[in-house]
């Protein structure tokens, strides 16, 4: 590694010739075969999210079906057995389909240019787990429309989901989606560790990366430790209904608190699994709208940690009803307790910002970010409540807890992702959204939220339980109820403004430039939309606020090969660079490998040992995938 | 952005390293933690089902032999060696050297899983008899399916190396698929632990 003073006069023809090598490698390939063998960051990362929006509206669908269903009491507009499966698949398409992928969308979108690389570490990985997402939600979806839709509730309760309450495929189909969509994150998830350990930018050292990056990193770690639990699980309770295994068979011995230690052992770090990027998307718009470094930096990063640490030993209070010994309880009633504190400290730091900042743009990104601060820290109060033994008795299953996991969900994570929508899709489209539409889509969905989930903490009060479709007149539940489906109405509306908002900036939006907000992270110091290699050359960064700390002279990496698809490896603490990495290009075997998974674990729901089947396939697809190719550059086909 | 910045010129660097500097290795890594925790997990469910029945094993199900398990054993531990000096051979670029030594790994992992199938066939229960059985079935596939899995990428590369297109990439393949191999070896120990020997601590009530 050398430093030295390039020619004057060489420097700009270089720079266009650079430019047009890079264009060629990193073109995306055409046609249709090509359409399915990219590889790219920013294409996927865009799949995931347009993916993962289309659930959302699947999952908004099926929750204005069931507020209609409740709006008044001994109301037959839905049967039981379809509302049944209007709850499941709500909560398992937001959770599954919506939540995590959207999330995990981000993080490939983002990570690589926050980083200031080219690509994920593994980009052929990336395209195969997007791959199984998709197939793991068509096939659940499928099941739906052919009244087979999941029906024992998003966490599949046992014995319910067993074999004996739960006859047909309807849970198989649900177990078996489970298993595509935890391998596609599980994937992500590796991607994602190495992408922030090993690429990072020369000078990127662990106390400068963005705030964002470390909350996907530690969603990253989390997902890699959680996951398995529901994957494990999910293939019990899939073997119990198939083959006739006894994990929770009770009269053979099994236990179906084993399904509920298992379930919620991944379950509840999945809920830190998705609000742990809310949190970094805060923290990055808070520091775009009040153009400070944000207070207490390292007390954020060891925040988000240590939740992700501490999301691990409560998984037990979801089982409080389930009569546990009195040591068990007051453990993780405490646990539960002691988790408010790292996220206490996030929000002091956050308001500290503001405080010593003084001034705040308040632009559409920023009212999510308020609309955020209110609704998660109503959830996160009711969370402690709900933390409570006795409390929690009382109140269990009932609209209560409702109430509370929508605060703390949408409050956690919808609203900061709106917020992140607003700042980020200037940088992903080149286009600004409407900023008037901007803040009517958020006083919908600020107001339509509340109008719809704060009833519902009095309705459990009340006793209203959940998951059942229809109540008495005299109950007295039928107006707070109505209310409640007046204000996903507004949610509704919130939801349509936005989609009309995005499709009208499209067309007509102001032009967003390299960077419209006076950003810190490296992603606005390119155009947007970023090229598919995203820097012509990697930049250095020289202090935590990259391009705030940014010098004229400050240099930039060359000598990368650009006849092929190179990136740079650097240290894991400091970011010195340490070898340069050849990464391979568009490839069709990431979706034959996932086609030949998806036969396998399919033919398994209804024949069990078909699964060899798959398993064969699989490893052909994976020998053409590592099939030993005679061109050095990896595959990087001449695309002009 | 032409106006005579510095640069810093990595043509120099190598395209190739290992251990904790590839991310090869961090792919391993990340397998390791999840499939760790998976294993982990299924251990813990199987001591978890011993406390709600009276008598271990429950009805059903016969207390195992442990000579094959054991014999099997230390089948699995004497591959790790061949697998660490083919790492070391392919960080050297001594290839004869790596397929060698791949070529031993394979024949002991080869026989441990000849030893894993005979034992198998000789099991008097299947997984419907009882959770006992079901946690083992379970332990067994799924630790075979690895190992097979380990094995089969082990033969891949001792293909490819006796071709001309052994490049840099199967290096790294050498030395992720000996970490991938401590693993599943090792994992196994507490697995082969709980199926063949506790069952004798933890029968009684």
């Amino acid at each position: 590694m050398t430093e030295a003073q390039p020619q004057p006069e060489s420097v700009a023809h270089l720079f266009e010739e650079e430019r047009s090598a890079l264009q060629k490698v990193w073109r995306n390939p055409r046609g249709l075969l090509g359409w399915f063998s990219v590889t790219t960051h920013q294409e996927i990362g865009r799949r995931y999210i347009f993916t993962a929006f289309l659930f959302l509206l699947a999952g908004g669908v099926e929750a204005m079906l069931m507020r209609l269903q409740l709006a008044r009491p001994d109301n037959h507009f839905l049967s039981n057995d379809f509302y049944d499966q209007l709850f499941t698949m709500h909560g398992t398409t937001m959770m599954f389909l919506f939540a995590v992928p959207v999330l995990e969308g981000f993080a490939i979108y983002l990570v690589p240019l926050m980083v200031g690389t080219r690509n994920v570490a593994f980009p052929r990985l990336n395209a195969f787990g997007y791959w199984m997402y998709v197939f793991g939600g068509i096939f659940l979806y499928i099941g739906f429309l052919c009244n087979t839709g999941a029906d024992a509730g998003w966490f599949a309760y046992t014995p319910l989901s067993g074999p004996q309450y739960s006859p047909g495929k309807r849970v198989d189909f649900w177990a078996q989606m489970i298993t595509f969509t935890e391998v596609s994150a599980l994937s992500v998830a590796v991607e994602i560790m190495t992408t922030v350990l090993r690429l990072r930018a020369p000078g990127m050292s662990l106390n400068r990366i963005p705030i964002f990056v470390w909350s996907v990193f530690v969603q990253a770690l989390m997902i890699l430790f959680a996951m398995p639990a529901i994957m494990l699980s999910s293939g019990m309770l899939l073997c119990d209904r198939t083959i006739g295994t006894h994990y929770f068979n009770p009269s053979e011995g099994g236990d179906p608190l084993l399904w509920q230690h298992l379930f919620w052992f991944f379950g509840h770090p999945e809920v830190y699994i998705i609000f742990i990027p809310g949190t970094g998307f805060v923290s990055t718009l808070i520091t775009a709208a009040t153009r400070r470094p944000l207070f207490g930096y390292t007390a954020v990063v060891l925040s988000l940690i240590a939740t992700g640490f501490m999301g691990f030993g409560l998984w037990v209070h979801h089982m409080f009803a389930t009569g546990l010994p009195q040591l068990g309880a007051s453990f993780f009633s405490a646990a539960t307790l002691v988790i408010a504190i790292p996220t206490g400290v996030q929000f002091f730091c956050w308001i500290a910002t503001i405080w010593s900042a003084g001034k705040l743009t308040m632009n559409t990104a920023t009212h999510f970010m308020f609309g955020f601060f209110f609704i998660f820290l109503a959830g996160g109060l009711t969370g402690v409540m709900l933390g409570s033994v006795p409390l929690d008795l009382q109140v269990h299953d009932t609209y209560f807890v409702v109430a509370h996991f929508h605060y703390v969900l949408i409050g956690g994570m919808v609203f900061p992702l709106m917020g992140a929508f607003y700042h980020w899709i200037p940088k992903m489209t080149g286009r600004l959204l409407n900023e008037t539409a901007g803040k009517v889509n958020f006083w919908l969905l600020f107001v339509g939220f509340n109008l719809t989930f704060f009833p519902m903490h009095l309705l459990g009060f009340y006793g209203m339980p959940r998951r059942v479709y229809t109540y008495q007149a005299d109950t007295g539940w039928g107006g707070l109820s109505e209310l409640a489906s007046i204000g996903a109405a507004l949610i509704a509306l919130g939801g349509l403004v936005f989609i009309g908002n995005y499709l009208w900036s499209m067309r007509h939006g102001i032009p967003a430039g390299n960077d419209p907000w006076g950003s810190d992270t490296l992603e606005w110091s390119t155009t947007s939309p970023p090229p598919n290699y995203n820097y012509v050359h990697l930049p250095t960064v020289s202090g935590r606020y990259a391009l705030w700390s940014r010098l004229p002279d400050d240099p930039v990496v060359t000598g990368l090969h650009t006849d092929r698809r190179e990136v740079l490896v650097t240290g894991i603490l400091d970011g010195q660079p340490d070898h340069r990495y050849i990464l391979p290009g568009s490839s069709i075997w990431p979706l034959l490998t996932a086609i030949a998974v998806a036969i396998g674990f399919i033919a398994s729901v209804f024949v069990f040992h078909d699964l060899t089947y798959g398993i064969i396939l699989t490893a052909l697809t994976l020998l053409g995938w590592f099939w030993p190719r005679r061109d050095p550059r990896h595959g990087v086909k001449d695309q002009s | 952005m032409t106006s005579n910045p510095r640069f810093i010129d990595v043509a120099d660097l190598p395209t190739i390293a290992f251990l904790s500097r590839s991310p090869a290795f961090w792919a391993a890594i990340g397998v390791v933690m999840m499939e760790g925790t998976m294993f982990s997990l299924l251990i813990a469910s199987y001591y978890y089902a011993r406390l709600g029945v009276d008598v271990w094993p429950p009805p059903g199900t016969r207390l195992l032999g442990f000579t094959l398990p054991t014999i099997e054993l230390v089948l699995l531990l004497i591959s790790v060696p061949p697998a660490y000096w083919s790492s070391e051979a392919a960080k050297k670029n001594d290839i004869p050297k790596a397929r060698l030594h791949l070529i031993l790994n394979v024949v002991f992992a080869l026989a441990a899983l000849a030893v894993r199938a005979y034992e198998w066939g000789t099991l008097n229960f299947d997984w419907k008899a009882n959770i006992e059985a079901s946690i083992v079935w379970m332990m067994l596939a799924l630790h075979t399916f690895e190992l097979g899995s380990g094995i089969l990428i082990t033969l891949f590369l001792i293909a490819v190396s006796l071709t001309a297109r052994f490049n840099d990439t199967h290096r790294k393949g050498i030395d992720f698929d000996s970490i991938t191999w401590y693993f599943i070896v090792g994992i196994w120990i507490p697995m082969y632990a709980t199926i063949f020997i506790a069952p004798y601590i933890i029968q009684a009530s």
